[in-house]
């Protein structure tokens, strides 16, 4: 795995649990007008509304809030991977997806999405199960499928609904 | 579907994204929140129940309640005795044909239902008139104000609503 991000310039983010003292505020994060479209179902401004309902109901879905010192500044989430998201089929064996990386219209540009994926893959392998991390994005968001290609993820192909897919396999 | 009735359901792995997916009216959005906020919410306020509203195979709406904590302080403790309907929505294909003042009865009945509840509340917002009209219908009664200067509205334990 080759990692040309250098991760020495990436502001220090912290991933913290989603609790009953910080829920809201990370259900009010807002993502960029443009942005919309690439991180809910819904067009809505606050993605991350859908997210945590969704890991609440998600078996293994973890929601983590990204902290820049004691603010919150964005929300990923992961969970085992099921084809086509087809969560009535079982799990694609030692497989994880980051479902979800959100960062605060107002915070970007300062390189913390990096930052907060970085977090979260040590994370994520430190599932004992997990040999494989694979991501979508929307097929618009072109910065997105760059910054993963800096982190070390390399494309592998399209999922049911045309958006690409990238995958990171365990060091 | 005029002949099935409302009733109340869980939300599960297998309905969570139909019932997020449902929308209100665009003029009623203001009133209240995303079905997706309601359903997040419930994940970490302790004690909310939460049901989703369907006619045979179609969800129609959303329901959350649970217990009162005074001005929303949900890291304080919840007042005894007391629970609140915290979000009830009909999305807007179904409106217009008595479906919320059913989910609303039915949703009062569960709070009532709960150990040692004696009566239900809610807090409306002031302009949304077609709201209270409904909750007075159901025996709801204005008793104070939130910290917003909202109505707050209860029906006592004991009034049984009619669906």
């Amino acid at each position: 795995m080759t990692r040309s991000q250098d991760e020495t310039t990436l502001p220090k983010v912290t991933l913290c649990a989603v609790d009953l003292d910080n829920y809201v505020r990370v259900m009010r994060l807002e993502v960029a007008p443009a942005q919309t479209d690439f991180l809910s179902l819904n067009g809505s401004r606050f993605p991350n509304e859908w997210a945590l309902a969704e890991s609440a109901y998600l078996p293994g879905f973890t929601p983590r809030a990204v902290c820049l010192a004691a603010t919150i500044v964005g929300l990923v989430v992961w969970g085992p991977y099921h084809l086509d998201y087809d969560y009535h089929v079982p799990q694609e064996p030692g497989v994880w997806i980051l479902d979800h990386v959100m960062i605060d219209a107002g915070q970007q540009g300062k390189g913390l999405g990096a930052a907060a994926v970085l977090a979260a893959i040590p994370e994520i392998f430190a599932i004992p199960e997990c040999r494989r991390l694979v991501l979508s994005y929307a097929n618009e968001n072109e910065r997105a499928g760059e910054l993963y290609a800096r982190l070390g993820f390399r494309p592998c192909g399209c999922d049911h609904e045309g958006a690409p897919m990238m995958e990171l396999l365990r060091p | 579907m005029t002949s099935q009735t409302l009733e109340l359901r869980p939300v599960d792995v297998t309905n969570y994204a139909r019932i997020i997916a449902l929308k209100t009216a665009p003029e009623q959005e203001i009133y209240v929140a995303s079905n997706a906020k309601a359903l997040a919410e419930a994940a970490y306020v302790a004690g909310q129940e939460v049901a989703g509203a369907w006619l045979g195979d179609q969800p129609v709406g959303l329901a959350t309640w649970g217990p009162y904590y005074v001005d929303d302080d949900y890291l304080g403790s919840p007042e005894e005795g007391s629970g609140i309907l915290e979000h009830v929505m009909i999305a807007a294909p179904f409106q217009g044909r008595g479906l919320g003042r059913r989910l609303v009865a039915l949703a009062s009945q569960r709070i009532l239902a709960r150990p040692g509840c004696r009566r239900a509340v809610l807090a409306v917002h002031e302009t949304n008139t077609m709201a209270r009209a409904l909750y007075a219908s159901l025996g709801y009664r204005q008793f104070g104000v939130d910290r917003d200067g909202d109505p707050l509205m209860e029906l006592l334990g004991g009034a049984n609503p009619e669906p």
